[in-house]
C-alpha cells in the first residue's frame, strides 16, 4: 500500500457545496462583511449572471464529453466497487460473529 | 376470462425478477448524509460493465460472476453526525422481503454496525442477496439481483481491495 | 462525491476589479477558490456543515483584507493561511476533545486505490490525528505543499513541520498496518 498516494487521492480537493458562492456573497451584500477601502460599488446581478454562465458552460461541457467508453468504465469500476461493499460487509459481519463465538 | 388468465399469467412470469428486487431508495436521505455511494447497474448496463473487464483470470471471475446477474444496487449514506437517519429505514426495508428470502446472518451491537443478511433460495439455488448495514453514522444497503454463488464472490477475495472471507452457507 | 481540481489560478485582472469594489470579481475569486478553502476545513473536521461556516467566514475576512493582498499568489497563500487558524480556533473555541488515532474505528481488509470507502476511512483517520498534525497532512497532501511552504503558513519551524509530518505517516501506517 502507497499511503503518500491513498492520501493525494483521499484528501483531493472537493467541491464545496452547491450555491456556496451565492451564500457568501449574500453575507456581503447584506452588509455582513465591511466595504473595502475603495469604491464600493455594488453589481450583485453581475455575480449572478456569472455564475449563471459557469453553470450552463460547465454543464454543456460534461454533457458533451460523455462517451460510450467512459460510461463502460464507469459500470465497470462501479461493479468493483459494489462487489467490494457487499464483501466487506459480509467479511465485518463474520468477523462480528466470530467475535461473538470467542466470548461465549 | 382468457384476458384475465393472460393478465394473471404475465405477473406471474414477471414475478421472479421482481421478487429479488428491493426498492431500497429512501426519499429524502441522500440531501441529509455527507457522502453517498450510489451504485445501480441493471441487467444492461452490467453487459456493458462486462465487455470492459480483461481476460486475465482475475478479470474473468468477475465477467463470470456478472454476466448472470440482472442487476447490482447499492446505497451507502455516510452522515457527519450520530442519529441523522431514521433507524425505522430498516424496518421498512426489511419488511419488503418475502417469504423466499432467508436471513443468514443478523449480527446486533450496541457500539458497532448491525448487519443483517439474507439470501433469496430457490430450492437450493441463490437467487439474490440482501445486506443492510447499519451504523450510527453509516448506512449501507446492498441488493445484488440474479443468481450469486457465495463461493464465488469469495474467490475474488485479495482482488480489487476485497477483503479475505469464507461464508458459509445456510449458516445461521 | 469527490472531484479531480488542478490548480485553480485567479484570472488577470480580477483581484484588481475585487479591491476596486467590483462584487462579480469578487464573487469569481470565491468560486476560484471555494474549492480549496472548504476542503482545507473539511479535511479537518470531517464535517460539511462546520466546514462550509469557515469556509464562509474565510471569505468574509477576504472581503475585509482586500486592500492587504498584493498579488493573486499572495491571496491563495493569505487564504490557505486564514483558513488553518480559523479551523485551530474553531476547535479551541468549541473545546472538541482531540480524538487519539487509536481510538478511531479500524480498517477492514486489503484496500483498493482510488476507491471511495479507502478514502472515506482515510478522512476518518486523518480527522482524528492531532490537530497540528492533522493540518500538516492536509495542507501537504490536498494541497500538495512541501513542508518549507507549510511551515510559511502554520508558523512553525520546517524541521518541525517534517516531524509532524512523518510522525502522521507513521500514526496512519501502524493504523493501516493492522489490518
Amino acid at each position: 500500500m502507497d499511503i503518500e498516494r491513498d492520501l493525494n487521492d483521499a484528501l483531493r480537493r472537493r467541491e464545496a457545496p452547491a450555491g456556496f458562492a451565492s451564500r457568501v456573497m449574500a453575507r456581503i451584500e447584506s452588509g455582513e462583511a465591511d466595504a473595502p477601502a475603495a469604491h464600493p460599488e455594488r453589481k450583485p446581478w453581475r455575480a449572478i449572471a456569472a455564475a449563471i454562465l459557469l453553470t450552463a458552460v460547465l454543464g454543456g461541457w460534461a454533457a458533451h464529453q460523455e462517451s460510450e467508453r467512459r460510461a463502460g468504465e464507469r459500470a465497470r469500476d462501479e461493479v468493483l466497487l459494489a462487489l467490494r461493499i457487499t464483501s466487506e460487509k459480509l467479511h465485518e459481519a463474520r468477523e462480528q460473529v466470530n467475535e461473538i463465538g470467542t466470548n461465549h | 376470462m382468457r384476458k384475465y388468465a393472460f393478465f394473471l399469467l404475465t405477473i406471474f412470469l414477471a414475478l421472479p425478477a421482481s421478487a429479488q428486487r428491493i426498492n431500497i431508495d429512501i426519499p429524502g436521505l441522500a440531501e441529509r448524509a455527507a457522502e453517498v455511494i450510489d451504485v445501480t447497474l441493471d441487467a444492461q448496463m452490467l453487459r456493458v460493465a462486462s465487455k470492459f473487464f480483461s481476460s486475465r483470470d482475475s478479470d474473468r471471475a468477475v465477467r463470470e460472476m456478472v454476466n448472470g446477474l440482472e442487476g447490482i444496487y447499492v446505497r451507502s449514506y455516510e452522515f457527519d453526525k450520530v442519529g441523522e437517519y431514521d433507524r425505522a429505514i430498516v424496518d421498512r426495508l426489511r419488511s419488503q422481503l418475502g417469504a423466499e428470502w432467508k436471513k443468514i446472518v443478523n449480527v446486533r451491537s450496541r457500539d458497532r454496525e448491525n448487519v443483517e443478511v439474507f439470501l433469496h433460495m430457490r430450492g437450493d439455488a441463490v437467487r439474490g442477496l440482501f445486506v443492510i448495514s447499519a451504523e450510527p453514522r453509516e448506512l449501507t444497503i446492498v441488493n445484488i439481483v440474479g443468481p450469486i454463488d457465495i463461493d464465488k464472490l469469495g474467490s475474488l477475495e485479495g482482488q480489487f481491495g476485497i477483503p479475505k472471507m469464507s461464508m458459509e452457507k445456510g449458516k445461521q | 462525491m469527490t472531484a479531480v481540481f488542478t490548480e485553480a489560478a485567479i484570472p488577470e485582472g480580477l483581484l484588481a476589479r475585487a479591491r476596486e469594489g467590483d462584487h462579480s470579481a469578487f464573487a469569481g475569486i470565491v468560486e476560484e477558490q471555494e474549492a480549496m478553502v472548504f476542503s482545507i476545513a473539511f479535511h479537518f473536521f470531517n464535517d460539511r456543515s462546520r466546514a462550509e461556516e469557515i469556509a464562509q467566514d474565510a471569505f468574509l475576512q477576504l472581503y475585509r483584507s482586500l486592500g492587504t493582498i498584493e498579488s493573486e499568489s499572495h491571496l491563495v497563500h493569505w487564504l490557505r493561511q486564514v483558513t488553518t487558524r480559523r479551523c485551530i480556533d474553531s476547535m479551541r473555541r468549541t473545546r472538541l476533545r482531540a480524538v487519539s488515532i487509536d481510538e478511531v474505528a479500524e480498517l477492514a481488509g486489503p484496500q483498493r486505490v482510488a476507491d471511495p470507502l479507502l478514502e472515506r476511512k482515510l478522512r476518518e483517520l486523518v480527522a482524528g490525528l492531532p490537530e497540528t498534525q492533522r493540518l500538516v497532512v492536509t495542507l501537504r497532501y490536498q494541497e500538495d505543499l512541501d513542508p518549507a511552504e507549510i511551515c510559511r503558513i502554520v508558523g512553525l519551524p520546517v524541521n518541525t513541520v517534517k516531524s509532524h509530518l512523518h510522525r502522521a505517516l507513521r500514526a496512519l501506517r501502524r493504523k493501516l498496518g493492522d489490518q
